[in-house]
């Protein structure tokens, strides 16, 4: 079964940390990557997060994989900022009516740094913390436990939707139905009797599941919930919260120093 | 022309992707007319070897062929108009705004005019006892009439061969009793039947063939009255023949015949024996 859970499973030191604390990393770190256009910045923010991922031994194929992902992304960015800031000096390349500056070239390499460095940091979230605990996370610092559940729910039963999804294409192509030929608007015209199916079907379980959870007290009034896991900050959950401080407060007299833009 | 036979498998193997084999080298012939039930329990690759012969999965290994031609050169919807497919679960293809607009679907997909697609829409109601509920969107309607709409559906294309995938499941007797009325005079008209089914005593009262999945080989293939007879290959796979065949084969010993398949059977071998005893069988049994 296609799988939407990008978590590895494993025992490392990232996967025990608190997900709240790897919940405050993502957020610092997506907070400094958009305030710090600074290449070093990024570049160590990258190798960083690789860093990590090794500590937690991710194989090596799975980061391939997903550099294999962000690579096209990557250079398509690059290529998207180079005919722009045409006025820069030196110009590297000049035909027709482009010209391809040395600035372009060095802001393109910059912005598509800052995106694989984004994704990465939300890679070692999401690779190493299980569903369950990413949602607990967020429950925990706030978020209504019906939301969380609701979350946690809907990333559920995605695959769930996935299977039946491929099972209705079966059903209407057993009737007939050809999804592959002719002009693209027709094609797309043509899926209607799979979505329609789809979202019957798909409403019909969501009020199934509601009621399966109202039958088993969902909502019931004046109730403290319990957890059958439990979090509770632990030594490394220490170190890091420390780190992230130290990281913070370094970035911010970097950011503030006197002459920075 | 020679009798072509209606789907032939031959070596059939089949892994989903990552996954182990669900069927391996699975080898069949069905000829037109015929009625067979596919039975194994959960998981066993019924629905599985129902697509191969539809052509909404291909063979790993092997080849399906439909009338002669391999499947892998075809697209399912080119096999649709031969072999029928009514799904496990109703709700997968109904769509329409009206049961007729549903059951027009498939007609309209084959190309065929309005006055003809007009003509099936009727016939399909009348037969699956739709009337009532031609104007009502589908989607609403009880499980019991989902599932009769999805077959009036499928059946309104004609396919020669249809195939049921667990018909009965969730019906009560007597949606159970209309919707197989409906089958067996489909296959007394010359439709070949092709039922997935885990009641027994349906596939005992109607079927003429009995395939056995298990493990992902068939275990058995055999008309019901031999295929009841091998407990031990059905006990294997997780199966037991229908109540009244276990009741007669206990009863063997005053008399009745071992391998009874229908409640009508017992009871004309229980009559037979009575009167040629002239007094109760059960004396003397114990
Ligand atoms: N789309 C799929 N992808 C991967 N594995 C699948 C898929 N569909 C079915 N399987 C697996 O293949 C095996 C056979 O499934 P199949 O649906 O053919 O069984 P079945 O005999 O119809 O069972 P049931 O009586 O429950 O309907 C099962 O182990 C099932 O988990
Ligand atoms: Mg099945």
């Amino acid at each position: 079964m296609l799988s939407f859970d990008l978590h590895m499973p494993g025992a490392s030191w990232l996967h025990r940390l608190d997900p709240r604390v790897k919940l405050l990393f993502v957020a610092e770190m997506t907070i400094l990557l958009l305030a710090l256009p600074d290449l070093p910045f990024i570049l160590g923010v990258l190798a960083g997060c690789h860093l990590l991922l090794i500590s937690a031994r991710i194989p090596g194929s799975r980061l391939a994989a997903i550099w294999r992902l962000m690579l096209p992304l990557t250079v398509l960015v690059v290529l998207l900022w180079l005919p722009l800031l045409p006025q820069g000096q030196p110009v590297l390349l000049a035909f027709w009516r482009l010209r391809v500056t040395l600035p372009a070239l060095r802001q393109g390499l910059l912005v598509a740094a800052r995106l694989d460095a984004l994704a990465f940091v939300f890679f070692v979230w999401l690779l190493t913390t299980e569903q369950r605990a990413i949602v607990q996370g967020f429950v925990r610092l706030g978020l209504p436990y019906e939301w969380g559940l609701t979350l946690s729910l809907a990333l559920r039963y995605l695959p769930t939707l996935h299977s039946m999804y491929q099972q209705i294409v079966d059903a209407q192509r057993a009737r007939g139905l050809d999804l592959d030929a002719g002009p693209l608007f027709a094609r797309a015209r043509r899926r209607l009797p799979v979505l329609v199916a789809l979202l019957v079907t798909a409403l019909r379980s969501s009020e199934n599941v509601g009621r399966a959870l109202e039958a088993r007290a969902l909502g019931a009034a004046g109730v403290r919930r319990t957890s059958l896991h439990d979090l509770h900050l632990g030594r490394a959950d220490g170190l890091c919260l420390a780190a992230l401080l130290v990281l913070l407060l370094v970035s911010l007299t970097f950011l503030l120093r006197p002459g920075a833009s | 022309m020679a009798e072509q036979p209606l789907i032939v498998a031959e070596g059939v193997w089949f892994a989903y992707p990552g996954a182990d084999w669900t069927l391996q080298d699975v080898s069949l012939r069905l000829a037109g007319g015929e009625y067979v039930a596919i039975i194994g329990r959960n998981g066993a690759g019924k629905t599985t070897l129902a697509k191969l012969c539809n052509g909404l999965l291909r063979p790993t290994r092997g080849r399906v062929c439909v009338l002669g031609q391999d499947t892998a050169s075809l697209r399912p919807c080119e096999l649709a108009s031969t072999v029928g497919y009514v799904f496990q679960n109703p709700d997968h293809q109904i769509f329409a705004a009206t049961t007729r607009e549903e059951i027009a679907f498939g007609p309209r997909n084959l190309g065929l005019g309005e006055a003809e697609v007009r003509a099936r829409i009727e016939e399909a109601l009348a037969r699956f006892g739709l009337q009532e509920v031609a104007d009502a969107p589908p989607a609403l309607l009880s499980f019991a009439l989902r599932r009769k709409v999805a077959l009036a559906a499928v059946y309104a294309m004609r396919p020669q061969a249809l195939i049921l995938d667990e018909p009965t499941g969730g019906l009560d007797r007597d949606s159970v009793h209309e919707v197989m009325g409906a089958v067996a005079s489909l296959h007394a008209e010359g439709h070949t039947i092709i039922l997935i089914t885990h009641d027994m005593a349906l596939v005992a009262g109607q079927a003429r063939r009995v395939i056995l999945l298990h493990e992902g080989r068939i275990a058995l293939d055999a008309p019901p009255r031999q295929a009841f007879a091998q407990s031990e290959r059905l006990h294997a796979a997780g199966l037991t023949p229908p109540q009244i065949t276990r009741l007669a084969r206990r009863l063997a010993r005053c008399g009745l015949p071992a391998d009874l398949l229908t409640v009508e059977e017992f009871v004309a071998a229980y009559v037979g024996q009575a009167a040629a005893r002239s007094h109760s069988p059960w004396r003397g049994a114990t």
